[in-house]
């Protein structure tokens, strides 16, 4: 067998995000923030694969900084 | 009410304005910005938020802003100086000892902290230390490769 020169293969090359990640200047979605950004929650239901009888939103409608609280609606068979 | 608190983060003066309840984590990201310092928990169990109060190794999660006043606070941007990484950050790279990141800077304050408590652990003692820092890529074996082999560098450089 011929010896074969690899580029990658047999390196240890160093992660290319690595820097900023040991300095902590990487940014994750949590560490971004822009001027008037808007931040969401999801309500999920606490049993899978439910029928959706009804969803109380009234704890988020109770918050004083609350923007909009969205409906959602059970997600039929056809929209899959 | 805010409370108008004056402290030293990374050996900067620096202010900041905060609700009593607010927590040293929450002012550090939200307040001054310094995002490296993540939360993971928030509840003391994962070390993600861990930062240098008075030389102690804190969860700034766990930590009220106003006890801060007048106190030194130490976080992962201060541990390079400028351009020039810390020892540990560099082995951290040269073992991969990092994926993901978000535990990352924890690990480096609290191995920091170790390593200048005691030059020379043992991997039990680094294991232990580090036993409040939770890593779910890596299986903590390269990030403990990491610290002892920063201790020995270290340690040939003082000798």
């Amino acid at each position: 067998m011929s010896e074969r020169k690899f580029r990658q293969v047999g390196t240890r090359p160093i992660r290319h995000d690595g820097l900023d990640k040991v300095t902590g200047r990487a940014q994750f979605g949590a560490d971004f923030s822009l001027p008037g950004m808007l931040w969401g929650k999801v309500l999920r239901s606490p049993h899978a694969h439910a029928r959706i009888r009804s969803i109380d939103v009234s704890a988020a409608l109770a918050l004083p900084s609350r923007r909009r609280a969205a409906r959602a609606r059970p997600i039929s068979a056809t929209s899959r | 009410m805010k409370l108008h608190v004056s402290t030293t983060v990374n050996g900067e003066p620096a202010e900041f304005l905060c609700s009593a309840e607010q927590s040293l984590l929450d002012v550090l990201r939200e307040e001054l910005h310094l995002t490296g310092t993540k939360e993971g928990c928030a509840t003391g169990d994962c070390g993600a938020c861990s930062v240098v109060l008075d030389g102690r190794l804190v969860c700034s999660c766990l930590v009220l802003a106003p006890e801060v006043a007048g106190r030194r606070v130490e976080t992962i941007e201060g541990v390079a100086r400028g351009a020039e990484l810390h020892p540990l950050q560099r082995k951290f790279l040269e073992h991969a000892a990092l994926q993901c990141g978000i535990c990352t800077p924890g690990f480096i304050v609290a191995a920091k902290a170790l390593l200048e408590r005691n030059p020379d652990p043992s991997e039990e003692e680094a294991r232990y230390w580090l036993a409040g820092n939770l890593c779910r890529c890596t299986g903590y074996d390269k990030i403990i490769r990491a610290v002892l082999d920063t201790a020995s560098e270290l340690r040939g450089a003082t000798r």
